[in-house]
């Protein structure tokens, strides 16, 4: 029995449905790679939109509720002062002075704001200062500072005192057995309170003037207490705290980088630099695949070898020519030494090789001239890969930096856009949101290149992988 | 000669300015001297550093009547170093830049920058102008050359502009949200580590797997190991019996501070690789709460803004084992030390006033 006829064979919707989960597969493979491919860019992009300060950190969603400290107080207790300091850069604040003894009284730190409460003071006019990271301050609130940089506070007997209006209020009137409580934050669109932990009480506080959110509580007992605040906001507003617009304007607008010059520059050298090499390859392609002349395959083989020299070790001597030559700070300098490309010379003497030496022969009987065989035969064959020669030239000339930068003085208004970029780069500071701000403009003219040249470039880079 | 080229660089423990003659016309018509100065600041420091440059010379024509012109140009701090070499090759270079220390040794060899101690008009004499900074700073900048006849001469080739350090940065709110454990084993969560055994002991408890969260994350470059190998009494170099000088990574100091390094990663399993390609840096690990302790500068104080690190210890001196816990000085300091560049900055321009002088 033929072992064929034994084999189980698949029924038409069954061989339907496998190849519907083939091609199901074939498009979720297709789009992962897809993302991971365009990852690079939306990071990038994303990265562009995040407030100075937020690149490096992994918040990419907004958070829109927002907790503070448990703020510690006391039901009963003596009027007490209120000192506030707001300062995201400080990372540790005393106070000193008159008002604490001489003694420093460390800050609670909540965020930017710095709060510390102080009970058992005396009534009267007290002097005081902040020591923000070893470093002696005037309280800037204060509403007056002596000749010796002292900020003075006045201490009320019967009530609690602060250095100006809080963020964070909580005072205790005992006669009415109630506690006020008040928060400063103008962007919340609901504040809640939650006293003394889960096991305590929760309340809403209501919108008052400035900002700011208040509520009365009651029923609690004299003695140790905290408060902790949660502040709700919209997704827009806490949007606003990751993302912004304003990089791209500050790359665009910027005194101290001149955007549309470094553009323009780039443009220049990238486009020049593209269409010089691609006519040098084309000529001399021409030339290695078609012309006979005595050494040719030598002196072929001996310019090809020397693409194994690393190219940094070319720079030093290219530099010595463009310098002799008085070429710093000009387009020349930047674009010349790179035009006489190897492995342009190379893709281009490859490609020219596949077309039948019989439609030239076909064109000179039809009595063209060396010129014309050349601009009528080879161009228009050859387009794919001349395309695809200036496009990789452009490319790469777009995005050189060591050699632009080395080339023009610091001054120089030839400097180009990725040398321009590398200013957002310090030793220690690097702004990479401005620099990403920049890269999303500089890859748009690549984008549109590539977009108007695909067919070609595709041609160009598969011929000769398909045997027909 | 033209084309020669007399650098200098004043250098800080971190970052040098350097001298030099270029081809560019050094005094104008109107006797205005102009002296080009290369910095690698950010937009924000430029700023301050070119309000240095103005006062300078308001205060030298109102003192001597000369007229002086600064001309500040920020430059790229990537590449920079092959620029400034190809820069004098061409006669093209500044006549002050500021660069990193490690690159002093280089152009110095190089003959790129000029020895300062060698101008005529230097005024003191190198150990005298060496005194007055800090000595790990300006150490860098005294380097033995070949003068034209083959004799070697010790020769002051920079002046610090600045100097900063590495110190253990601690994640406050890290420590406070491990704070049970941590004192149930024993240790403050109000404080940073003291001594390297107690640093092993922090991180153990701050590594959490499941938060992906490590005790401590390190650049593993020659600069990062420099904490661990001074405060285990290690030295970079030695001389030998024969008067030669061996690099003394060999010793068992340093062999002792390198098996703890690796133990971190390996053993202990406290350090998170932070160190390999395609891992979070310590910087952003610190950054988003992965990593609990990481050694870096107060460069990073500004960056690290809005998390509460509180208190900065630094790994210092030649006792094993002991981290000094100490704040960073600099306050808010992030890259410009205002007061003590300001301060510096008379005795930098003016040594580079005179080399453009002989050079010119």
């Amino acid at each position: 029995m033929d072992s064929t006829d034994t084999a189980p064979r698949r029924s038409p919707s069954r061989q339907a449905r496998v190849l519907r989960i083939r091609k199901a597969v074939l498009v979720l493979l297709s789009i992962w790679i897809t993302v991971i491919v365009l990852l690079p860019i939306g990071w990038m992009i994303m990265i562009a939109f995040k407030r100075e300060g937020q690149a490096l950190k992994f918040q990419f969603v907004p958070v829109t509720n927002q907790r503070s400290i448990a703020h510690a107080f006391e039901v009963g207790d003596a009027p007490s002062v209120t000192l506030e300091y707001r300062d995201a850069a400080a990372q540790q604040v005393t106070v000193v002075g008159e008002l604490t003894g001489d003694e420093p009284v460390p800050m609670l730190r909540d965020g930017a704001l710095f709060r510390v409460v102080l009970t058992g003071v005396a009534a009267g006019r007290r002097t005081y200062h902040f020591v923000v990271d070893n470093t002696t301050r005037p309280d800037p609130r204060a509403t007056e500072t002596t000749t010796l940089g002292e900020s003075v506070i006045e201490v009320a007997a019967d009530r609690n005192s602060s250095n100006g209006p809080l963020d964070v209020s909580i005072t205790t009137r005992l006669l009415e057995q109630k506690t006020s409580l008040s928060f400063r934050a103008p962007d919340a669109t609901n504040v809640i309170a939650t006293i003394d932990g889960d096991a305590g009480q929760t309340v809403s506080l209501t919108p008052g003037p400035e900002g700011t959110w208040h509520a009365d509580v009651s029923g609690l007992l004299p003695g140790s207490h905290n408060v902790e605040f949660l502040k709700e906001r919209t997704f827009w507003t806490a949007l606003g705290d990751i993302y912004t617009t304003n990089n791209f304007s500050e790359v665009l607008f910027n005194k101290d980088f001149p955007f549309i010059r470094f553009f323009f520059n780039s443009l220049v050298v990238a486009t020049s630099a593209g269409i010089i090499t691609v006519i040098l390859c084309t000529f001399a392609g021409y030339a290695f695949a078609k012309k006979q002349f005595p050494g040719r395959d030598t002196i072929f083989y001996v310019l090809l070898a020397s693409m194994l020299v690393p190219g940094l070790i070319l720079v030093v001597p290219q530099f010595a020519l463009v310098s002799e030559f008085g070429w710093i700070n000009t387009y020349q300098g930047m674009v010349l030494p790179h035009v006489a490309n190897i492995f342009g010379l190379f893709l281009m003497r490859q490609y020219i090789e596949t077309i039948p030496d019989s439609l030239l022969e076909a064109a000179r009987i039809d009595g063209a001239s060396e010129w014309q065989v050349f601009r009528i035969a080879i161009v228009p064959l050859a387009m794919p890969i001349i395309i695809t020669l200036f496009l990789i030239t452009f490319v790469s000339q777009w995005s050189n930096f060591l050699w632009q930068f080395i080339t023009n003085t610091p001054d120089s208004p030839l400097r180009t856009l990725p040398v321009g970029l590398n200013l957002f780069k310090g030793q220690y500071d690097i702004k990479w949101e401005l620099i990403m701000a920049g890269a999303c403009f500089s890859i748009i003219p690549v984008a549109i290149i590539f977009a108007l040249t695909q067919r070609y470039f595709i041609q160009g880079m598969t011929s000769g992988a398909v045997k027909e | 000669m033209r084309n020669r080229f007399l650098t200098a660089v004043l250098i800080a423990t971190l970052l040098a300015a350097g001298v030099s003659c270029s081809k560019r016309p050094s005094i104008d018509a109107s006797g205005v001297r102009t002296v080009t100065i290369w910095e690698t600041y950010n937009a924000q420091e430029h700023e301050v550093f070119e309000s240095f440059a103005r006062d300078y010379e308001r205060e030298l024509t109102a003192r001597t009547g000369e007229k002086v012109r600064l001309k500040v140009e920020r430059v790229p701090y990537e590449g920079l170093l092959p620029k400034l070499k190809y820069a004098a090759i061409t006669g093209t270079a500044p006549d002050v830049c500021r660069v990193d220390n490690a690159w002093v040794l280089t152009l110095a060899y190089g003959k790129a920058v000029v020895p300062l101690d060698t101008l005529p008009t230097f005024g003191t004499t190198l150990d005298e102008e060496a005194a007055k900074y800090v000595p790990a700073a300006i150490a860098t900048n005294i380097i033995e050359v070949p003068d034209a006849s083959g004799v070697w001469s010790r020769h002051l080739f920079g002046l610090p502009d600045q100097t900063n350090c590495a110190a253990l940065f601690w994640n406050k709110g890290l420590f406070a949200a491990s704070a049970e454990q941590l004192r149930r084993e024993g240790l403050d969560p109000e404080r940073a580590p003291a001594t390297w055994d107690e640093f092993v002991r922090y991180s153990k408890v701050l590594t959490i797997p499941e938060k992906k969260q490590f005790g401590f994350g390190m650049f593993a470059t020659l600069w990062w190991v420099m904490p661990f190998l001074n405060s285990f009494g290690a030295r970079f170099t030695r001389t030998d019996e024969n008067g030669k000088v061996a690099c003394g990574f060999s010793d068992p100091e340093a062999i002792e501070a390198f098996k703890f390094i690796v133990s971190l990663y390996r053993d202990h399993r406290v350090e998170a690789g932070a160190w390999q390609t395609g891992s979070i840096n310590p910087e952003q690990g610190f950054l988003n709460g992965k990593y609990a302790m990481i050694l870096t500068g107060p460069w990073n104080l500004k960056r690290f803004e809005g998390i509460d690190f509180g208190g900065v210890a630094r790994a210092v001196g030649s006792g094993r084992y002991v981290l000094e816990r100490r704040r960073v000085e600099h306050g808010r300091l992030q890259v410009v030390d205002e007061r003590g560049y300001r301060a510096r900055f008379p005795q930098m321009v003016h040594v580079a006033r005179h080399a453009v002088a002989m050079g010119a």
